[in-house]
């Protein structure tokens, strides 16, 4: 046991010599954050809207007054209003508007009567969120009139009161760009991204100790460690056990850093530990793994990059994953990152408490298999 | 061979690198307190060898025992008998002489005093002491050889494996290195040494093994082997200019095995290969005069373990010259 430490520790020291493995163990990852974080979340989507009143009747002006006009719709989008479908048409194409509503004559009595008829939104096609949002809002006002409608039926049946209009323009959810929680706690971009980037740069730091075994090889320190009273198991153990060491202190610096300097709120500690050391386990079995399957240490490097780089991208770590479509987000939850990052931001926001179980055994059964993959190939890193 | 004074026993090893036989069957043994040294040119097997002796490798067939014991590349607890010194500097170069030192000497189980008091003294011995605070990295290359057997020394191993410690070695650092081998030698350690230099094979060693082709060819003290090629020696004749005849003429001359003649625009070289050079001398001076030719420079080259390696082999030892 105690040259599995001696082993580690003599890894330990090298990597706190080797300048660039501690940029990429601490300081990009709380740069990047502090970068990222200078965007406010809140302000993420903005958008210019344009309406084109062609009925002026009662449920159109509904549309426009209360429902385009509430305090919800005009902290994410500009309105503004035109004559015309021609006019609308033109805004949007000219591209002073992302997308416009237009409520054609006739709308309001057609739809109070139940006969066919709509709002049409007029979308810019390298919009899509802005399009997104302004369908929804669309789509959410006719599911409400359809809603009032049937009241309206029902209390005539009933002989009871019929409801009024206003209920028709209530609630505007559909616009939830910013990922919000069960919890009610609004997430900041630091409280997402410094997760994010620490689950991201914790496959680099955990990569130079895998990649040590190669580098051990390469200056001939491998053949001197092999010829001394040292198992392979041992070694390996020993290597690994500095690799995650060095993953473990990478994700607390930088939890501390973001919270000190950033503000970002990380929650239960006990459970933000037990994400962190889940993770970390997922980052060393994986990057030990790549390292059994390469020869060089510009391999393992390539190789580690590339993974890190498409974990990240699927599991979140660049951008929101509320607004990505939702086959990614259900791509993401089958990755180690999106996994982490989602039981980081719920801990955030006090949310989630139930679905965090479910997230460590996951991460740790990553990491298992994984694992055992890498062990069972990591004869190859100490005998070739 | 007295199984007591037996400190390594290496019978009928032999590995395969696909194809290629690197070693085929190769079987010797080194005493307590003897120097042996595996002299052979480049790719002879020596470093595969002694692989397998240091449980580095795993070996296709035959056995090595240290002390009795059984080594192959799964043991463990014997390899602390043996202390390795590989061929290319192996020493991290972000860590200071003393860190280093302190690393290799805690994987053999030194701790604490003991550990610090064979740090300082094998320091010593490399005459390291001054810079021992110092980044490997920022040594010379001689004193980055002189500290990567340092690191093969702090446990006192019964057997110290050295391979071709002086490649690229400049003049001062390699007798340096000699001489502390030496020294080790006198002080109990026994030696295993391997080189494709001669003179140092013939300095150093008190048995030496030739091998060739991952075979031993030969075995023996310096005297035994050059014993070999006893009755074969070689004078060496040095001529201004070219002489057509003369290589005809040695040849006939009464007496001469061979000629070897080497021409080039600086000088005309004749290697000839005689019984008793010295009887032979005043022959061969008047097969020159016959054929014209001015002797520049006449000289008997004594038979050396090159001569034995060439008589055995046909080929050189070395490359380079």
């Amino acid at each position: 046991m105690s040259s599995l430490f001696i082993v580690a520790g003599n890894e330990l020291r090298q990597r706190l010599r080797d300048r660039s493995a501690l940029i990429v163990a601490f300081v990009a990852p709380l740069t990047l954050t502090a970068l990222i974080s200078l965007v406010p979340f809140e302000s993420g989507f903005h958008a210019s809207f344009v309406v084109a009143d062609e009925d002026a009747g009662i449920l159109s002006t509904v549309f426009v007054d209360d429902v385009l006009g509430s305090a919800e719709i005009r902290e994410v989008a500009d309105i503004g209003e035109v004559d015309s479908i021609d006019a609308a048409r033109r805004e949007v194409d000219a591209g002073r508007a992302d997308a416009a509503f237009v409520l054609p004559a006739g709308f309001s009595d057609d739809a109070l009567s139940g006969a066919g008829t709509g709002i049409t939104v007029v979308v810019k096609s390298d919009k899509p969120i802005a399009g997104a949002v302004a369908r929804s809002i669309g789509s959410g006002f006719s599911a409400r009139l359809d809603a009032y409608r049937i009241a309206s039926q029902a209390a005539e049946d009933t002989g009871s009161a019929p409801p009024t209009l206003d209920s028709a323009a209530s609630g505007t959810g559909v616009i939830d760009v910013v990922p919000q929680g069960a919890g009610g706690r609004e997430l900041t971009s630091a409280d997402y991204f410094a997760p994010a980037m620490a689950i991201f740069f914790v496959f680099f730091a955990v990569g130079t100790g895998a990649r040590s075994l190669l580098t051990e090889r390469s200056n001939g320190t491998l053949t001197r460690l092999r010829a001394s009273p040292l198992s392979a198991r041992t070694l390996l153990f020993g290597k690994a056990l500095a690799s995650f060491v060095i993953g473990l202190v990478s994700m607390l610096v930088v939890i501390g850093a973001s919270a000190l300097l950033l503000g970002a709120r990380w929650g239960d500690p006990v459970a933000v530990l037990g994400l962190i050391v889940a993770v970390t386990l997922v980052a060393t079995a994986i990057t030990w793994t790549i390292a059994t399957f390469v020869t060089t240490e510009e391999q393992a490097v390539a190789f580690t990059s590339l993974v890190a780089v498409g974990l990240g991208l699927l599991g979140g770590s660049f951008f929101p994953l509320a607004l990505a479509p939702e086959r990614l987000q259900r791509l993401a939850s089958l990755t180690p990152n999106g996994q982490a990052l989602q039981g980081f931001t719920d801990l955030s926001i006090d949310a989630g408490g139930a679905a965090l179980t479910g997230r460590l055994v996951v991460l740790v059964c990553i990491a298992l298999v994984v694992g055992a993959v890498a062990l069972t190939r990591s004869h190859r890193l100490v005998e070739r | 061979m007295h199984a007591d004074r037996e400190l390594l026993v290496c019978d009928g090893l032999r590995k395969s690198f696909g194809a290629r036989v690197a070693v085929g069957g190769l079987s010797f043994h080194v005493a307590r307190g003897e120097r042996y040294g595996l002299l052979g040119p480049n790719g002879a097997g020596k470093t595969t060898t002694i692989s397998m002796v240091c449980g580095l490798l795993r070996r296709d067939g035959g056995s090595v025992t240290l002390e009795g014991r059984a080594i192959d590349e799964r043991t463990v607890g014997p390899k602390a008998l043996i202390g390795y010194v590989p061929q290319e500097v192996a020493l991290y170069p972000t860590l200071t002489a003393r860190e280093n030192l302190a690393f290799f000497g805690r994987l053999y189980g030194l701790s604490g005093g003991v550990l610090t008091k064979r740090i300082d003294a094998v320091l010593e011995l490399a005459d390291l002491t001054d810079r021992a605070r110092e980044h490997v990295a920022d040594y010379s290359g001689g004193m980055q050889r002189r500290l990567n057997i340092a690191a093969a020394l702090l446990h006192e191993p019964r057997l110290l494996v050295l391979d071709e410690p002086t490649v690229g070695v400049d003049p001062q650092s390699r007798n340096a290195i000699l001489e502390t081998v030496r020294a080790l030698s006198e002080a109990g350690t026994s030696i295993l040494y391997t080189t494709h230099y001669m003179e140092e094979a013939q300095r150093l060693c008190n048995r030496i093994g030739i091998v060739d082709d991952g075979r031993m060819i030969a075995e023996g003290g310096y005297e035994d082997l050059v014993g070999l090629v006893q009755q074969e020696s070689h004078i060496r004749l040095v001529t201004d200019v070219a002489a057509p005849t003369l290589v005809g003429a040695l040849r006939d001359a009464p007496g001469v095995r061979a000629v070897t003649e080497s021409v080039d625009d600086v000088a005309n070289e004749y290697d000839v290969l005689v019984g008793d050079a010295r009887a032979m001398l005043q022959t061969v001076i008047a097969a020159a005069n016959d054929a014209g030719a001015t002797i520049a420079k006449l000289e008997v080259v004594e038979p050396d373990l090159e001569a034995v390696f060439l008589h055995l082999t046909g080929k050189a030892l070395r490359d380079e010259p």
